[in-house]
């Protein structure tokens, strides 16, 4: 498996190290937190090691980048360039030592040398403490990397996939549980049973009109009935498209008209408002606490 | 994730359900061959919520001081949802009267059955089964029995069984396949155990059970299928929602009765166009149920409180 492989390279590194074990490791969590780009990180592990220890470190990086698919492509073709550049460098100087009266060949110049850097520039790289500051969500291959970087540090042996897919998955319920709350204060919304919500943005009956009692949800009876099969349970027989319709057309009947204007986006006084009411939404206080004093400053002003 | 399909034959306690969920999802709804990933998810959240609800089963039955866990103690648990309540009651009657049937079909030979035709004699081999007068007992204000017959649903199981006239063999076969899932072990009518449920649930046999705790168990596993499947047809209609046009929801048709949409207006051709479940709608219904906004967790509060453990998907 390649977390075998991936130790055993990581093993051999520490010993090649010694003492600059924490320099190292301290150079590669600037670089997963986006300070140092990764030809920094490489120009600084090599000035820590000598030429055949060098080895440990490409070995040690391929290993990681293996593991962390996604980015191995490009980064198995810098290490193999870097390599590549050293070997020819070593050859060059034997060739011209044995032969002075050979013209000097002409050799392109090495592109990757003169690319821009894998971080985007104007992303502020100097500023930017947490790797979801750029605008994406954390994918399993960041997650994975800084969870083994993590790991190492406190003497585990690593970190495995299916503790970074947790993470993903539970970023993206706790966005949702943010957006869902804020979008429902503004909204209306149908529930299923006492927990469920759906149907957000749907017409809302106008409750003084006298048919509004009649309007019915021919989903809302549920998918089992007792019926006559060998188990006495069984799926029951789904609302019929006319059915679905009409119920619509008749909520639509009930509901007022809206006449403002849809404003699409979500402002941050609603975020606010929304996270001061529903304060379970972010469970743990001292996240709570520390981001709505952040955005209490920031709307406030000293003209208030 | 974890083991798909596995063939019972080696496995080392490998219990589990999911050829029979598969043929329940295919028939609330699903495509009729449901996605593997899916079906080993939907397995798991049900175990878990049987699990739960045995726990707590459990702490009742201490409270009242018995030693074995009771039908009494499972629907207790689902007091107060009345539906549920109902749909129970009407069960039992069901179940009743099928094992009647049975009873009077198996002694014929014997002449009996005069005698068995009677109301009050009930086959002497089983132990009478008690959840309507449990029911009883717990529904103080009689809403339970007086919810009343329904017109609406009495004509759709007239419109279920027309539907099921017009389709060919092989697809009525696999129809009533999925219709006859459920989580009681194969037998031979009276001998229906629940010997591989209670291998699941309580493989540690921690617990003791009855038979009619057993029964209402699988009762709440079946319903529990149903809500998250109907969950999942909720959500992708709320998926296909345009702004300005309150019927798009409705486009591709997949929730509701296939067979009526043979007018050209929308594209089907009956459950094989529907897409699988996939494992993503089952986790955002799982969401939407535990979200932390409603009930006693909702608005202006702030500790979490412990309802939402003991919050269960099919009651």
């Amino acid at each position: 498996m390649s977390i075998e492989t991936l130790n055993i390279a990581r093993r051999a590194l520490n010993e090649a190290l010694g003492d600059k074990v924490t320099t190292y490791f301290n150079h590669m969590k600037m670089w997963f937190r986006m300070k140092l780009t990764k030809e920094e990180f490489d120009t600084e592990a090599r000035s820590l090691l000598s030429s055949e220890q060098v080895r440990y470190h490409n070995e040690f990086l391929l290993a990681l980048l293996n593991k962390v698919e996604g980015l191995a492509e490009t980064s198995i073709s810098i290490a193999q360039e870097k390599t590549n550049s050293h070997n020819r460098n070593s050859r060059r100087n034997k060739r011209n030592s044995r032969s002075t009266s050979e013209k000097s060949n002409f050799e392109t110049a090495d592109i990757i040398e003169y690319l821009p850097p894998n971080s985007p520039p104007g992303a502020g790289s100097d500023s930017v403490k947490y790797a979801v500051q750029e605008v994406f969500l954390p994918d399993h291959a960041l997650v994975v990397g800084r969870f083994m970087l993590a790991a190492w540090e406190l003497g585990l042996e690593g970190a495995e996939d299916e503790a970074a897919d947790l993470i993903v998955v539970a970023v993206q319920n706790f966005l949702k549980n943010i957006l869902s709350a804020v979008i429902s204060q503004r909204k209306g919304y149908k529930r299923r049973g006492k927990n469920f919500i759906y149907d957000l943005g749907c017409e809302v009956p106008n409750m003084w009109l006298r048919n509004s009692a009649n309007v019915y949800d021919p989903q809302s009876d549920g998918r089992v009935t007792v019926d006559d099969g060998a188990d006495a349970l069984g799926p029951r027989c789904p609302p019929t498209i006319d059915e679905m319709e009409q119920a619509t057309a008749m909520e639509i009947a009930c509901s007022v008209p809206d006449v403002e204007p849809n404003e699409d986006r979500i402002t941050i006084d609603e975020v606010y408002n929304t996270l001061l009411i529903n304060k379970n939404i972010i469970a743990s206080h001292s996240v709570y606490a520390i981001n709505m004093e952040r955005i209490a400053a920031m709307l406030d002003h000293p003209s208030y | 994730m974890v083991s798909y399909f596995t063939l019972d034959g080696a496995g080392e306690g490998a219990v589990n359900f999911q050829k029979e969920i598969s043929n329940m999802m295919h028939g609330f709804g699903d495509n009729p061959n449901p996605n593997a990933a899916t079906v080993v998810l939907v397995e798991s959240i049900v175990l878990q919520q049987l699990r739960n609800m045995l726990q707590d089963a459990w702490h009742w039955a201490q409270m009242r001081g018995v030693k074995v866990i009771t039908n009494y103690e499972v629907i207790f648990l689902m007091r107060k949802n009345k539906m549920k309540l109902k749909r129970l009651f009407d069960y039992q009657k069901k179940l009743d009267s099928i094992e009647k049937k049975q009873f009077v079909i198996n002694n014929a030979e014997e002449g009996v059955m005069s005698g068995v035709l009677e109301e009050e004699s009930d086959p002497p081999s089983k132990k009478r089964r008690n959840h309507t007068d449990i029911i009883k007992d717990l529904d103080e204000q009689d809403e339970v029995l007086h919810i009343k017959f329904d017109v609406i649903d009495y004509l759709r199981k007239v419109r279920a069984a027309k539907i099921s006239e017009i389709m060919s063999f092989e697809k009525y076969e696999a129809y009533h396949k999925a219709r006859c899932s459920s989580f009681r072990s194969t037998g031979s009518g009276i001998n229906k155990n629940f010997a591989k449920l209670e291998k699941w649930i309580n493989s540690g046999k921690e617990y003791k059970l009855m038979q009619s705790a057993l029964e209402v168990l699988s009762f709440l596993a079946y319903e529990t299928v149903a809500d998250l499947v109907d969950a999942v047809f909720l959500i992708r209609q709320d998926a296909k929602k345009k702004s300005g046009d309150p019927f798009s929801k409705f486009e591709g048709g997949s929730f509701c009765n296939p067979a009526s949409l043979s007018n050209a207006v929308y594209i089907k051709s009956g459950f094989e166009g529907v897409s699988a479940i996939t494992v993503a709608e089952i986790r955002e219904v799982i969401r939407r149920f535990y979200t932390p906004t409603v009930g006693m967790n909702g608005l202006f509060s702030r500790n979490i409180s412990s309802d939402i453990s003991s919050k269960y998907i099919a009651i």
